[in-house]
C-alpha cells in the first residue's frame, strides 16, 4: 500500500499528514480543497491505520523485511523517520 | 549493392502458402542508433515484445534509450531510388550501388511546437521502427532475429510545417532517407501485444516556481504546448509524482502535501517539512508517460 493518499485536488504523504490535528489539518487546507477538508482528514486517519502508522509516534512499529534494499543504516529499517521507527528484527 | 559472396549456392525461390506481409504504416518510432554507453539499441528476439517492454521503452529515463514515437501517420511513402549504375560505350550498364530509400509522411492536425522536437533529432545518429496497419513493428533484422531501427542517414532528417487554408489542416511533413547499407532484404517484422493505438510520447513539463516560504511554495507546471502566452497546463499530478531535495543540506525533503488550485490548473502548492532560510530546496519529478527533467532547471531558494 502506497504511503500517499490522493483525494480530488489534494495528495499528500500519510505518516507526515496523520499527525495534525484535525483543527490544524482543517485550518491549513480548508478553502484550497476542493472536497470537505473533515472527510479529507478521516480518510488520512484512516489510511494511516491501514498503513500500520499509531498516533503516539514513539510506539509506531514499522517491520522491514530482513536484508532489504530499504533505505536507512540497518538492515530493518524503512525511510521513515528514525525517532518515530522502532526496529524489529524478523 | 551487397558484396558477392561466391562459395555458396544460390538461394531458393520458393514462398510458403501464406507468410505475414507488412501492411501499410500508420506509426513510426525513432530511437538512438546507440545509446549513451555505445551500446545498439535493439528489441531482442528472445523477448516477448509486449506492453511492459514498449512503455519501459517509452518512459526509459535515459534518453539515449526512449523510444520516440509519432503514431496516426498520414500518406506515408517510402521510394528508393534508382541503382547507380556505370554505363559503358556500347550502353551496357553496371550496377554499382542500390538506390538510396527517401520516407516521408505526414502529421496532421499538429503544431508547429513538434517540428522543432523532431529537428532535435537532426545531430544524432538515429534509426526508426515502423508500425503497419496490422500492428506489427517493422525494423532490420540479424541472423538471430532480433529487431533493431532502420538507420537514418544523418543529415537528411527534417519535418516541416504547412500552415492550414480554408480546405487543409495545419500539418507537419517529416522526411528523410535510410542509410545506404540498409538493404531491404534485411526488412523484418515482429510480432508483438502491443496495442498501438494507445501510445504516446513522453509530454515535456516545464515548472516556475513561486511564493516560497520556510514550509511552502506554488509551483505551475506547464507543456510545450499551447498558447505563447498561455501554455497547456498539466493536470492531475499529486504529491507521489514528485521529490524535494535540500540542496544545502545535501538532504531529501519530506512532501507532506500538493494541493491543484481549483480556480488555476496546473497550479500546486507543495507543502513540506520547515526549512531553513536561504536554503536552495530542487524538485523533480517522476510520472508515467511524462518528462519532468527541465523542472530543476530553477531551484527555490527559502525566505
Amino acid at each position: 500500500m502506497t504511503a500517499f493518499i490522493t483525494i480530488g485536488n489534494f495528495s499528500g504523504y500519510v505518516p507526515e499528514l496523520f499527525k495534525m490535528s484535525k483543527e490544524d489539518f482543517i485550518r491549513t487546507y480548508k478553502g484550497s480543497i476542493n472536497r470537505d477538508a473533515s472527510i479529507v482528514y478521516e480518510a488520512i486517519q484512516t489510511h494511516a491505520k491501514e498503513l500500520g502508522l499509531n498516533e503516539n509516534p514513539e510506539e509506531i512499529i514499522i517491520v522491514a523485511e530482513k536484508n532489504s534494499s530499504a533505505e536507512g543504516t540497518g538492515n530493518n529499517e524503512v525511510s521513515v523517520p528514525k525517532r518515530r521507527v522502532k526496529k524489529v528484527n524478523n | 549493392m551487397a558484396s558477392c559472396t561466391c562459395d555458396y549456392s544460390l538461394q531458393n525461390t520458393g514462398t510458403p502458402n501464406c507468410e505475414p506481409i507488412q501492411k501499410y504504416t500508420i506509426g513510426a518510432i525513432l530511437v538512438p542508433i546507440l545509446d549513451s554507453t555505445g551500446t545498439a539499441n535493439f528489441l531482442s528476439a528472445t523477448v516477448a515484445i509486449t506492453p511492459a517492454i514498449i512503455f519501459a521503452r517509452l518512459n526509459q529515463t535515459d534518453a539515449s534509450k526512449r523510444f520516440y514515437p509519432l503514431m496516426n501517420l498520414k500518406n506515408a511513402t517510402s521510394e528508393k531510388g534508382e541503382n547507380i549504375v556505370e554505363t559503358f560505350d556500347d550502353q551496357s550498364a553496371y550496377i554499382i550501388a542500390e538506390g538510396i530509400r527517401s520516407d516521408m509522411f505526414i502529421l496532421a492536425a499538429k503544431s508547429p511546437t513538434l517540428v522543432g522536437k523532431i529537428n532535435s533529432f537532426q545531430c544524432e545518429d538515429m534509426g526508426v521502427y515502423y508500425v503497419d496497419k496490422a500492428g506489427n513493428l517493422v525494423g532490420m533484422t540479424d541472423s538471430a532475429g532480433n529487431l533493431f531501427p532502420i538507420k537514418i542517414q544523418k543529415g537528411t532528417l527534417s519535418s516541416i510545417y504547412t500552415f492550414p487554408t480554408s480546405t487543409t489542416v495545419a500539418k507537419i511533413t517529416v522526411k528523410y532517407q535510410f542509410e545506404a547499407d540498409e538493404l531491404d532484404e534485411n526488412l523484418a517484422m515482429a510480432t508483438n501485444t502491443v496495442n498501438w493505438s494507445t501510445i504516446n510520447g513522453l509530454l515535456d513539463v516545464n515548472a516556475v516556481y513561486s511564493a516560497p516560504s520556510t514550509t511552502t511554495f506554488v509551483a505551475a507546471f506547464t507543456y510545450d504546448y499551447g498558447y505563447a502566452n498561455a501554455k497547456n497546463p498539466v493536470t492531475g499530478l499529486v504529491a507521489a509524482d514528485f521529490a524535494l531535495y535540500n540542496v544545502t543540506d545535501s538532504a531529501s525533503v519530506t512532501i507532506i502535501s500538493a494541493v491543484e488550485s481549483t480556480t488555476t490548473k496546473g497550479t500546486y502548492t507543495f507543502t513540506f517539512a520547515a526549512q531553513t532560510s536561504l536554503d536552495v530546496l530542487r524538485l523533480s519529478g517522476s510520472r508515467s508517460g511524462f518528462d519532468f527533467s527541465s523542472i530543476d532547471d530553477t531551484t527555490i531558494l527559502v525566505p
